[in-house]
């Protein structure tokens, strides 16, 4: 099967092509069976992958050479496949989760104008993604990291004729761009240093991939610029450490961009704006995953820095419990689940900081089935209302009863609720940062934690429970809605038995060359602390909303400016319009200015003093040739007085 | 005889000339003016032709071309004069601006 | 085929001469042998690409041929001019560029309506100088082109231009008319210098074109500064000369204040020409004549140019960003790409290098392709101002489509021929310059924040023109977004197509500048 891995992203592809040149003719049975049909042979596939790699262990990277700029292998630069352990979980998740979404999107997006255009871009977004799984090297990761952020462009802004949609997309590029190029400057940086772009070769011998290494002595042939003392930067006289957190760092700024870590978790939540199925598969399970799954690869490279670790492990404990602490007041039900996917990212991030490599991606996995469904599930819910306020929704159970039951059982994964999904592995990344020492990071955790708890099943009661306020009739949206929704449940349900402490299925997978980073020992005082904090979230949420009316208001007038601040989403987009986008335009007016006024301004100026010279001189022509011979004459005089008193002529 | 007088008689011929080409206002005297240093240049001709150390006809025959293009001239210049005349019913130098700037 | 330059030059300027005997009235005829005259060259120097030997190092398909002698020119020598030419690894994605370029043009052309003979003839007349600029390899055959597409394009600016088409055209002619007297002292310095160091040198040096010590012929130029080099100081000065031509000629801060111009009153098969061929004449001047013959002249200057580069890069984002108009926009976003080559040739990287021609190729098809959406939306919305526009991907979702694939290329998508182009050139400008270059990559950002901008708000967001129901794409207008949209990717997906080319020439460039 691993010889076939190729076919694994090419599928979607192929799909892609073909919707792409029968443009909108095709119908919409037609595009959308073409297109599940390759995500599941894809998903066929990656389950005969995934078997492969358990039996036999990972392949060698098959690479061809894509271009010649130097001379030999050294100054060739390749594209191919790899596969190795996580490569194959990956695959697996995401063709999973695009399969289901596929199918979910035949239903949701039933009568748009461009259904067949949409079913394009999720293929072309699919095969970027599996691309960047399978990716070998990392240009190629880099290749495919940018596709999928223009396929996030293009489906965020699907329903362009929407101002919000437009400016959504727009955000959404930029903002992960500012990301992009960090990642851009480390990926050349370490190129300089190491000499290459593959994985293997980067962290150590290609023979044994189990012994990723990259120490903080590793070779560093990058000695910055020889020629000019200027612009000189003297790697070479860095501390070859110092050198791996500078790459380090930015390669997680590539990450930051891609995942919606603070500082740029902005444009997440406006990303809202495109279609559900969208947001459940590209800004919830997979893309902004990218991030975790980047430094997961990466994972040596970060090892070898303590304060890259530190660094990516405070980030993303603050970012869980700042947008966790923003979803507790949203009135957006896809809002609140876009802060929940920025905070449950930041879970994952810690892990990955705090050196749990298998917990991160454990969490990856099950936050991918859970958060999937809360996105489908929501999107239900909106296909059946038409709205996204949760103040206008309410005794959906009744209207909605599969939609009800997945979504708790999402809810109750994301909450931590044994025995969940949720809670194996997000007790696994918060037992690991207790055991490892990071006590603050844990309390951080824990608290995020709880507001999780809280604000999913203030959704969760906002929309199901109490009586339904608007005047639709709801009802579900038959069996291709219906089937990714129970799928998804039973995931998020059961997905987390595949690493309990007591059986580690995935951690074994995972490490199966060697183990990998830290993997926190069962602790079952932790375990309780953790599945209390989720039901003590749950307990909030219920007297808040369901005991007695206007509690819920009354608590948040109490909160005051706190409620006010996390409703304000802590005015960050305020502020970054006000200290980097008005600063830029005005920069750029101001340019503008310099450009037409001054520089240009210089250029007319030279030409109107030759204008105004000529005009100037042109009155000296009297037109009397009078004038000119008396001036003939005397200049001959003149020029015969020179001779003479020269004594000759030369 | 000698060169010098046949010379002295050119160069106040010639200056003569060159003063009321540049100085006189009525178009007749300049043309008048220029056909003076014209036949300076021709006296000096000629005088040349004679005084020379090998006395030959070349300056003569320069002499008569001068006074050949000369009569040509003043035919143009008097066409121009009097068709001037004709628009600006003048013939003051100073009204001789059409083609100014 | 070892002819297949000089006919690249002689099919359009022959057609000029033949459409120049027919009937102004004979329009429609008149297209098509105009058409033909730039698509029959294009095919040649497609297939000359295609047989291009990718190993050689010499120039190919060399043809040349003695024009004048001038005796006694400088001290007994004598001065051979003749018209020659050959290509090698830079000039012939150029040449192929020009094909391109110009056959897409003459098919956007159909739709001038003034005055077609005269527009035909100037546009073959561009397009023969062009090739001929590209395809040179005699100093003198080199300026004669060069002054040639100076003058062709003065006048398609001038007849067919814009509003204020003749402010443009003049800015235009004296810009670059200095540029070429400058280029043409640096020219002369040149030859007069390598002759003097050759005869000097050739008691010592058997040079191989002794003792036709006074040559303007670039291949013997190359062969000579493989064994002797000038002076540093000869270098530095007349490195200095042709660098201030390049920084007119391409339109580098601050003397770039006539592109924007040129292109706002241009018409689109115009701009297409000038922003897609015209405007890489400078950088390739750079290439051959700084990088090739005076190594020490770019190595003496190369953080200059790297200076130069990065704040053209930032200056011509940020004042993309505040463009109101499309042209305008895309002009100031060239400057800010060709300032990413001039880092990148400052970096003397063979990389660096090679991604100097793949970014001069794909900037060169990725500006013609954005002129030509542009062009087109224009001619059913009759703006280009970005402000008043609005929706359009409703009523022309085809050339939206194609607008916003050439604004995510310009921007540097990978999977086109945007990206390999602005990897190679950062890989080589970190190489030498990693704080510059980091400055260089504000730019990245900056160029997704005006491209995406100027796109959301003409193609995405609610109908904002007068005209609403306007027909998409016609078939002729197909033909040039389909061939430029597939080179952009094919480059994009397989760049060793275009690397294959390039590579053993900007490697030997670099190991001569000590890359």
């Amino acid at each position: 099967m691993i010889g076939l891995t190729w076919l694994v992203p090419v599928l979607p592809l192929a799909a892609y092509i073909i919707l792409l040149a029968s443009g909108r003719r095709m119908g919409e049975a037609v595009a959308a069976g073409i297109s599940v049909t390759a995500v599941f042979v894809s998903f066929l596939l990656s389950i005969g992958i995934v078997g492969d790699v358990a039996a036999h262990g990972p392949a060698a990277p098959t690479v061809y050479p894509w271009l010649q700029f130097g001379s030999g292998s050294a100054g060739t630069i390749t594209v191919g496949y790899q596969v190795t352990s996580l490569n194959a979980l990956m695959l697996l998740v995401v063709s999973l989760v695009s399969m289901l979404v596929f199918l979910f999107s035949r239903s949701y997006m039933r009568g748009d104008d461009r259904f067949s255009r949409f079913y394009q871009y999720l293929n072309l977004f699919v095969f970027s993604m599996l691309g960047l799984v399978v990716s070998p090297n990392l240009l190629q990761f880099y290749i495919f990291w940018e596709l999928v952020g223009v396929c996030s462009y293009l489906l965020v802004g699907f329903w362009y004729f929407k101002p919000e949609a437009a400016a959504a997309a727009k955000k959404a590029f930029i903002v992960t761009r500012i990301g992009d190029v960090g990642l851009f400057i480390g990926i050349i940086l370490l190129y300089l240093s190491r000499g290459t772009f593959d994985f293997n070769t980067l962290f150590g011998a290609a023979s044994a991939p189990s012994g990723m290494m990259i120490h903080a002595a590793a070779p560093l042939a990058y000695a910055g610029a020889k020629f000019f003392s200027l612009w000189y930067i003297p790697f070479a006289g860095w501390h070859a450490g110092a050198f791996v957190t500078l790459v380090a760092l930015l390669v997680f700024i590539g990450a930051i961009g891609k995942s919606a870590q603070f500082p740029l978790h902005v444009w997440l939540p406006d990303a809202m704006e495109g279609p559900t199925p969208v947001s459940a598969l590209i800004h919830a399970a997979t893309m902004v995953a990218a991030g975790v799954y980047l430094v997961a690869r990466m994972f040596p490279l970060f090892e070898a820095s303590a304060t890259a670790s530190e660094t990516v492990a405070v980030i993303g404990g603050f970012t869980a419990i700042l947008a966790a602490s923003i979803g507790l007041t949203q009135r957006d039900i896809k809002r609140v689940i876009a802060y929940s996917t920025v905070s449950q990212l930041g879970y994952m991030m810690l892990a990955m900081g705090v050196g749990a490599y298998v917990s991160g991606m454990f969490h990856l996995v099950t936050h991918a089935f859970f958060k999937a469904l809360l996105f489908l599930a929501a999107g239900s819910v909106i296909h059946a209302l038409d709205t996204q306020d949760l103040f206008e929704m309410g005794g959906l159970r009744k209207y909605l009863p599969v939609t009800h039951a997945t979504f708790l059982a999402g809810a109750l994964a994301l909450s931590g609720i044994p025995p969940f999904a949720g809670f194996w592995s997000k007790d696994d990344i918060l037992t690991a940062a207790f055991t490892s020492g990071h006590y603050v990071l844990y309390a951080m955790g824990l608290i995020a934690a709880f507001f999780t708890a809280a604000y999913i099943f203030r959704v969760y009661f906002l929309t199901f429970s109490g009586v339904y306020k608007g005047d639709r009739h709801p009802h579900e949206g038959g069996p291709a809605m219906t089937i990714p929704l129970i799928a998804l449940g039973v995931l998020a349900t059961i997905g987390g038995f595949i690493n309990t402490p007591f059986a580690p299925i995935l951690g074994n997978f995972l490490q199966d060359q060697g183990p990998i980073g830290f993997n926190p020992p069962a602790n079952w005082a932790l375990m309780a602390v953790s599945a209390l904090v989720g039901l003590g979230g749950i307990w909030l949420a219920y007297t808040l909303y369901r005991t007695e009316e206007g509690r819920a208001e009354r608590f948040a007038q109490r909160a005051g400016g706190l409620y006010t601040l996390s409703f304000n989403k802590f005015y960050v987009d305020e502020l970054y319009s006000l200290i980097i986008v008005l600063p830029v335009m005005k920069i750029a007016g101001i340019f503008q200015f310099l450009d037409r006024w001054i520089i240009d301004g210089i250029v007319r100026l030279a030409g109107e003093i030759g204008y105004t010279g000529g005009v100037g001189v042109k009155y000296s022509s009297t037109g009397q040739v009078q004038t000119y011979g008396l001036v003939t004459v005397f200049g001959l005089a003149v020029m015969v007085l020179i001779v003479i008193g020269i004594g000759g002529v030369i | 005889m000698a060169l010098q007088p046949f010379l002295a008689l050119g160069a106040i011929l010639f200056g003569i000339g060159l003063y009321g080409a540049l100085t006189k206002r009525n178009l007749i005297i300049v043309l008048i003016s220029v056909e003076m240093m014209l036949n300076a240049a021709n006296i000096n001709l000629v005088a040349f032709s004679h005084f020379a150390v090998t006395p030959n006809v070349d300056g003569q025959v320069y002499a008569l071309f001068n006074i050949a293009i000369a009569a040509a001239e003043v035919a143009v210049g008097l066409a121009i004069l009097l068709s001037f005349f004709r628009i600006r019913n003048s013939s003051d130098v100073r009204d001789v601006n059409l083609m100014k700037w | 085929m070892a002819d297949v330059l000089l006919l690249l030059i002689l099919i359009p300027a022959l057609t000029a001469l033949l459409i120049m005997a027919l009937s102004p009235k004979a329009e429609g005829m008149i297209r098509a042998i105009g058409l033909l005259g730039s698509l029959v060259p294009t095919a040649f120097a497609i297939a000359a690409y295609a047989a291009f030997h990718h190993g050689a190092t010499a120039l190919q398909y060399p043809f040349s041929v003695r024009w004048l002698a001038v005796a006694n020119a400088f001290n007994m020598l004598t001065l051979h001019i003749q018209f020659a030419f050959g290509v090698d690894g830079i000039s012939m994605p150029l040449v192929v560029l020009v094909g391109i370029v110009s056959t897409l043009s003459f098919l956007r052309s159909f739709t001038v309506t003034e005055r077609v003979k005269s527009h035909y003839v100037w546009m073959l007349f561009l397009t023969m100088g062009l090739y001929g600029v590209f395809a040179a390899s005699d100093l003198f055959t080199f300026f004669f082109f060069l002054e040639s597409t100076l003058v062709s394009s003065y006048f398609l600016i001038s007849i067919w231009g814009g509003e204020r088409r003749h402010y443009a055209a003049t800015k235009f002619l004296i810009y670059r008319g200095v540029a070429s007297v400058v280029l043409l002292a640096g020219l002369i310095g040149l030859a007069y210098s390598f002759a003097a160091q050759a005869q000097t040198a050739s008691a010592s040096v058997v040079l191989p074109n002794a003792p036709n010590f006074l040559t303007l012929s670039i291949p013997q130029l190359i062969a000579e500064v493989q064994l002797i080099q000038l002076p540093a100081a000869a270098q530095n000065v007349l490195f200095l000369v042709f660098l201030l031509a390049v920084l007119i000629e391409e339109a580098f801060v601050p003397f770039h204040t006539w592109l924007p111009d040129t292109h706002e009153n241009s018409d689109t098969g115009t701009n297409m020409m000038i922003g897609g061929a015209l405007m890489k004449i400078g950088l390739y001047v750079l290439l051959r004549f700084g990088a090739e013959l005076l190594p020490l002249g770019l190595q003496h200057y190369a953080t200059l140019l790297a200076v130069l580069g990065v704040i053209s890069i930032l200056y011509g984002a940020l004042v993309a960003i505040a463009s109101r108009d499309w042209r305008r926009l895309i002009a100031f976003s060239s400057i800010s790409h060709m300032g990413l080559v001039l880092l990148a040739i400052g970096s003397m990287q063979a990389i660096g290098i090679q991604g100097a021609v793949f970014m001069l190729v794909s900037s060169g098809l990725l500006t013609a392709l954005l002129f030509f959406t542009v062009g087109a939306q224009a001619d059913r919305t009759r703006t280009f101002t970005i402000g008043d526009l609005g929706g359009l991907s409703k009523s022309l979702p085809v050339i939206s489509g194609v607008m916003l694939v050439a604004a995510l290329g310009s921007v540097g998508l990978p999977g086109m021929s945007g990206f390999i182009s602005e990897f190679s050139l950062f890989v080589g400008g970190f190489t030498t310059f990693p704080a510059l270059s980091a400055v260089g990559t504000l730019g990245m950002i900056l160029a997704a924040l005006y491209l995406l901008y100027a796109m959301q708000r003409t193609t995405f967001g609610p109908v904002q023109t007068l005209v609403t129901e306007m027909p998409d794409a016609s078939a002729v207008e197909y033909v040039p977004m389909v061939v430029l949209v597939f080179l952009v990717v094919l480059i994009g997906v397989y760049p060793d197509v275009l690397g294959n080319v390039v590579h053993g020439t900007a490697q030997a460039i670099a190991a001569r500048i000590g890359g």
